[in-house]
């Protein structure tokens, strides 16, 4: 396992591996043009042998099972990917830009006097045959194209950005190593589960989702209005409505709230960032209405109605009670 | 009890800004209102709350960027926050986030403070990291993504609640000195008080010139994104828009 020019972090719940792990493959094939053999994957727990043989066999990538001996915070984990990176001196590290990858790897890159480019949604090969690193900015409204300067580099991937393959060839190699963790900074004290989450957003065929550009929460009585024109619908909201306390947590669609994938969404007022489309791109036909000609949810919609949220839902509902449809 | 808050200077809406004639970065000349990041504002507002429910804490805010970003200093005076710090960046050109952590650690390391927050991400470059690198260059424990925080000042540590996917969250002691990044919804960010601006008018703010860090990478350029869906964008006035959506919504059959 000396010839590994790429490595990936795998990531862990209990002891299992996390379908963004495969995600991570799923870019580090776009960056070797599809060959395994440079690639190598670490695999981090309390008791990885399963999940690396899993790994290995999934993607045939060979594997590296890395047993702590402590258990897992972050600062752990930053040792043990410092450890990994130390053996085997890549050009490229993966982690996932997920919430457990983003709380290690920015840090791991500082350990290793490495560039760090987060939220890497696309691979792009230049003129000179460098890889550049594609990420949303602006709230989505751009894409930087970067290029690391060092060597190595510890790439952090959006989770969802890159087209997972299933894999039905041989399986890669497992090799197991141990790592004494020093003593960690952290203390882990318990995990609650999530907030109690919605099955109206779920069942819903219909999801009207409302977003900072409503203006004002006495606003939001027009949408549960403009929502009700639609048989079997539910209002959600982007997280910034949740945290002003203008709408409860089990409305917020998004990473960090509910994944929901309706017949319809219809996003009002929504700029479109990653965190939020996360939570929708999975529904059937999207909708959006923006003021800003820009913004990026139309990038994300197949509808795209520019205009005054409040003012266009009001024409909306004068052109039904009209009877003019 | 000494906590220092990062914030960092935002354009107000991104409906302004457009690639750079050059196309490597973005432009801003044609920004003409600035915010303090949304996210920083939490920051601030978790240290407030902490120097008002504790004796003898003090809060201090540094930022990193453009002449104008010391706007957002004096917002902080506003807030609440008694020292201010102002490092002197580039305007209008890809700021990588390794070099901007090793200049606020720089900084950072000139004062003793117990406890650093900062916004868990900037809502114009999105990286979330300069919290963390900041804390790794300062040799701190780090703990993103903070919705709960409460501190045992005997203990000399923190309580720490950080949210995950689907809203999971892990209960973590930390000890002091620490960083934090903290998450939007932990409380609600005041407004400046009239007073506090007022007495801060003629307050200083300290500026110090950054540089000397080493960019590890660089932007070579910015795109438009490409559309992942049909985005067909109806034309014409908004009887033709609300028309248009009628009828692709009765074509859908989800109409009442
Ligand atoms: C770790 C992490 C997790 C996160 N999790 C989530 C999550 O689960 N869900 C989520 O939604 N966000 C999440 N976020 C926040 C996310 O990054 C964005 O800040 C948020 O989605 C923005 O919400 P918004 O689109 O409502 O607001 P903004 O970004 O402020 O957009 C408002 C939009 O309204 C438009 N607008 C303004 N006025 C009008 C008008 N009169 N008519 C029509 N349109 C108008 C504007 O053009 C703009 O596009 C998370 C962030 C972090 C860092």
């Amino acid at each position: 396992m000396n010839d590994k020019t790429l490595l990936i972090m795998a990531e862990l719940e209990d002891n299992n591996l996390k379908p963004v792990t495969f995600d991570l493959v799923a870019a580090a094939l776009k960056m070797t043009g599809g060959a395994t053999r440079s690639i190598l994957m670490a695999v981090t727990g309390t008791s990885p042998d399963a999940a690396a043989s899993e790994a290995a066999s999934r993607t045939g990538i060979d594997v590296l099972a890395v047993t702590v001996t402590a258990s897992i915070t972050s600062d752990i984990r930053k040792q043990a990917a410092a450890f990994v990176a130390g053996e085997f001196a890549p050009s490229y590290i993966l982690c996932p830009h997920s919430a457990e990858g983003t709380d290690y790897a920015p840090a791991l890159a500082v350990r290793l006097n490495a560039a760090c480019i987060s939220a890497v949604s696309g691979v792009v090969i230049d003129v000179d045959g460098n890889l550049l690193f594609s990420r949303s900015i602006c709230g989505g409204q751009f894409n930087a194209l970067i290029k690391p300067a060092t060597s190595p580099a510890v790439i952090m991937i959006q989770p969802g950005a890159f087209q997972v393959q299933a894999y039905e060839g041989t399986a890669g190699a497992v090799e197991t190593t141990t790592f004494e963790a020093g003593p960690g900074a952290l203390r882990m004290n318990g995990v609650e589960k999530s907030r109690e989450t919605s099955s109206e957003l779920d069942k819903a065929k219909v999801i009207v989702s409302a977003g900072r550009g409503i203006g004002e929460p006495g606003n939001l009585d027009a949408i549960r209005r403009f929502a009700a024109l639609f048989p079997g619908s539910a209002v959600g909201g982007s997280r910034p409505l949740i945290d002003m306390g203008w709408l409860e947590y089990r409305h917020q669609v998004g990473i960090t709230g509910a994944t929901v994938s309706p017949s319809v969404y219809i996003a009002c007022g929504i700029s479109g960032s990653t965190q939020h489309i996360a939570g929708m791109n999975g529904s059937g036909y999207v909708i959006a209405i923006n003021s800003d000609p820009n913004a990026a949810i139309f990038n994300y919609s197949d509808l795209c109605i520019v205009d005054d949220i409040m003012g266009f839902i009001e024409a909306f509902e004068d052109f039904i009670k009209n009877g003019e449809g | 009890m000494n906590i220092l808050v990062l914030i960092k200077q935002v354009p107000q809406t991104e409906a302004a800004t457009d690639i750079s004639p050059s196309g490597d970065f973005i432009e801003r000349s044609t920004v003409t209102l600035y915010k303090m990041n949304r996210f920083d504002e939490y920051a601030l507002e978790e240290a407030l709350r902490i120097k008002e429910s504790h004796s003898g804490v003090h809060v201090d805010v540094m930022t990193l960027g453009p002449d104008r970003a010391k706007e957002v200093i004096r917002r902080a005076y506003g807030m609440g926050a008694d020292n201010g710090f102002h490092i002197l960046a580039a305007d209008n050109e890809y700021l990588d986030p390794s070099a901007v952590a090793e200049l606020l650690a720089r900084e950072a390391a000139k004062g003793s403070y117990d406890l650093i927050f900062c916004g868990v991400m900037s809502e114009d470059m999105m990286q979330s990291q300069t919290g963390q690198m900041t804390a790794e260059n300062l040799g701190l424990p780090c703990v993103s993504s903070a919705v709960s925080v409460s501190v045992d000042e005997g203990a000399k540590s923190l309580r720490v609640k950080r949210e995950l996917e689907g809203g999971v969250r892990h209960d973590i002691t930390v000890s002091m000195p620490c960083l934090l990044t903290i998450q939007a919804g932990i409380n609600t960010p005041r407004y400046p008080s009239l007073s506090k601006v007022l007495r801060a008018a003629d307050k200083e703010v300290l500026t110090v010139d950054g540089q000397g860090a080493s960019p590890r990478q660089v932007c070579s350029a910015i795109r438009h994104p490409e559309k992942q869906r049909a985005g067909v964008v109806v034309e014409g006035g908004r009887t033709e828009k609300v028309r248009e959506l009628y009828r692709v919504l009765r074509q859908k059959n989800i109409l009442g």
